[in-house]
C-alpha cells in the first residue's frame, strides 16, 4: 500500500492555536491533554512513548484509565488528519505506547519556556475534567484572587496612612522651632524663662520674696499680653497646684507681683 | 505573564517591606505619648485668671479634660469649661502628641456662637474660633503636672493631673 503524503505540521505548544498546517498556514487548538501529549510524543519523535509517561505528563498525579489516553490520541490524530486505521503521523505501538514518525511535526518553542520546563506551556482546559468541577475550580481560583487583590488594597491603604503619619511626624518636628527656656533659683522659688533678653528682663521684674508656699513661676509674653504660671504647695498639705494668669499689658509688674502672691498660696 | 509575575512579586516584596515598618511605627508613636495619657481616668485640670484692661476686671475658668484615646498618639480631648458666672461650656478637642515635647490640638466642637465666648482670652480664641492646629512646646512634664507655652502666641499655662479621685501627691 502506497504511504499517503502528509503535509508537514508546525506544533507549538504556547500559543492558543498550537497546531499550524505549513502547507495551507491553518491553525488549530488542541486541549490541554492532548497538547501535553504531543508534546511528550513530539519530543521524541520516531520513538516509541510508554502508555505510563503519556498519562503522567497529561494528568499528573491523578489516577485516570487507559481509555482517556486513548480518546486523547483519537482527538490528535482527527486533528492532525490522521486516524487509527492508517497510523501515517500517529502509531500505535501494541501493549506497550505510541510513537510520532519523524519529521512530520516540527515542534517549536520558545527558549525560556524550554528552560522553564514547560510550566506555562498547554495551559488549556483539561479534556476530561467534568465541566461543573473545572467550573468550581475556576471560580474558586477566582475568589481567591480578589480576595488576595482586596488584602493587598487594605494593607495598601493603611501603609500609605502609615507613610503619611510618618511623613506627618517628621515634618512637625523638623519644621517647629522650639522655645529655648532659662531657669533660675530666687529666694527658694524656680523662675522659668524664654532665653531673650525681654526673658531676662521680665525675670528681674518678677523676682521678689513670695508666699513660702509658692515653688515655681513660668513666665511669658506676647506684645498683648503676659502669662504667668505658677506652681505652690500649701504648707499643710503634700500636694501641688497650678494657677495661671493672663495678665493685660495696663497692669503694672507691682499688680502682677501683688496678684502671684495672694493667688498661689 | 513572566513580566506581570515579577511586577506583582515586586509588589508584594513592597508591602512585605512597609509592614515591617507598621511595629516601628507603633512604638514610635507610643513614645511621644507621655505617661499620664495612657491611663484612662487620668483627670486633667486647670484654672485660669484673666486681668483684664481695667483694674478689678478678672475673669475666672476652670477647665477639666479627659483624654480619650483616638488613634496611635491622637487623642480626644473632652472638655469642661466652668466659668466664674456659674455657666459652662462642653467642648472637643483632637490632641496629637509629637517627638521632642511637641502636641499639637486642633478642635472639633466650634463655640462660635457660644455667649460664653467673651470670657475667653486671645489665645483660648485663637484655638476655639480661627481654627487650624495649635502647636504647644511641653516645659514640665511629671505625673501631676504638665506645663506648656502655645508657640504662636507665647502663653504659659500649667494643668493639674490627678487619678481618678485621687488627688495631686507630692511627687
Amino acid at each position: 500500500m502506497k504511504r499517503k503524503q502528509h503535509s508537514m505540521w508546525i506544533f507549538n505548544p504556547t500559543l492558543r492555536h498550537q497546531l499550524t498546517n505549513q502547507s495551507n498556514g491553518k491553525s488549530k487548538k488542541l486541549h490541554s491533554t492532548d497538547c501535553k501529549i504531543l508534546e511528550l510524543l513530539c519530543q521524541y519523535q520516531g520513538k516509541t512513548v510508554s502508555k505510563n509517561a503519556l498519562i503522567n505528563a497529561a494528568w499528573p498525579g491523578r489516577v485516570v484509565s487507559q481509555a482517556s489516553l486513548t480518546q486523547s490520541i483519537a482527538h490528535l490524530r482527527i486533528a492532525l488528519g490522521d486516524n487509527g486505521r492508517q497510523q501515517n503521523i500517529i502509531k500505535t505501538v501494541p501493549r506497550h505506547g505510541y510513537s510520532v514518525v519523524s519529521d512530520l511535526i516540527s515542534l517549536e518553542m520558545p527558549v525560556a519556556l524550554e528552560q522553564d520546563n514547560l510550566s506555562t506551556s498547554c495551559s488549556e482546559i483539561p479534556q476530561d475534567t467534568p465541566q461543573l468541577e473545572h467550573q468550581e475550580k475556576i471560580g474558586l481560583s477566582a475568589h481567591l484572587q480578589y480576595l488576595q487583590k482586596f488584602i493587598l488594597l487594605i494593607l495598601s491603604l493603611l501603609l500609605l496612612l502609615s507613610i503619611t503619619w510618618l511623613a506627618r511626624i517628621i515634618y512637625y518636628n523638623s519644621t517647629t522651632d522650639r522655645l529655648q527656656w532659662n531657669q533660675r533659683e530666687y529666694l527658694g522659688v524656680t523662675y522659668y524663662f524664654t532665653n531673650t533678653k525681654n526673658g531676662s528682663q521680665r525675670f528681674k521684674d518678677l523676682r521678689r520674696r513670695y508666699s513660702s508656699d509658692l515653688r515655681m513661676l513660668y513666665i511669658s509674653e506676647n506684645p498683648e499680653q503676659l502669662y504667668i504660671s505658677c506652681v505652690y504647695q500649701p504648707n499643710n498639705l503634700h500636694e501641688r497646684h497650678t494657677m495661671n494668669f493672663s495678665f493685660s499689658r495696663d497692669y503694672s509688674i507691682e499688680q502682677v507681683k501683688e496678684a502671684i502672691n495672694e493667688q498661689c498660696q | 505573564m513572566i513580566l506581570y509575575k515579577n511586577a506583582n512579586k515586586r509588589y508584594r516584596l513592597g508591602v512585605v517591606f512597609l509592614l515591617a515598618l507598621f511595629p516601628i511605627q507603633i512604638f514610635l508613636n507610643a513614645s511621644f505619648i507621655p505617661s499620664f495619657a495612657k491611663n484612662a481616668t487620668t483627670q486633667i485640670s486647670k484654672t485660669i485668671l484673666t486681668y483684664g484692661e481695667t483694674m478689678g476686671d478678672n475673669k475666672y475658668r476652670k477647665i477639666d479634660y479627659h483624654l480619650k484615646p483616638y488613634l496611635w498618639n491622637r487623642f480626644l480631648l473632652l472638655t469642661s469649661i466652668h466659668f466664674g458666672n456659674g455657666k459652662k461650656v462642653d467642648t472637643q478637642f483632637l490632641i496629637t502628641f509629637w517627638p521632642k515635647s511637641i502636641y499639637s490640638i486642633k478642635y472639633i466642637n466650634k463655640l462660635v456662637d457660644a455667649p460664653e465666648s467673651e470670657y475667653f482670652d486671645l489665645p483660648e480664641q485663637h484655638v476655639l474660633f480661627d481654627g487650624g492646629e495649635e502647636i504647644f512646646q511641653t516645659l514640665r512634664e511629671t505625673p501631676y503636672q504638665y506645663c506648656y507655652i502655645q508657640l504662636s502666641n507665647s502663653s504659659v499655662q500649667c494643668v493639674n493631673i490627678s487619678k481618678d479621685k485621687e488627688k495631686n501627691r507630692l511627687q
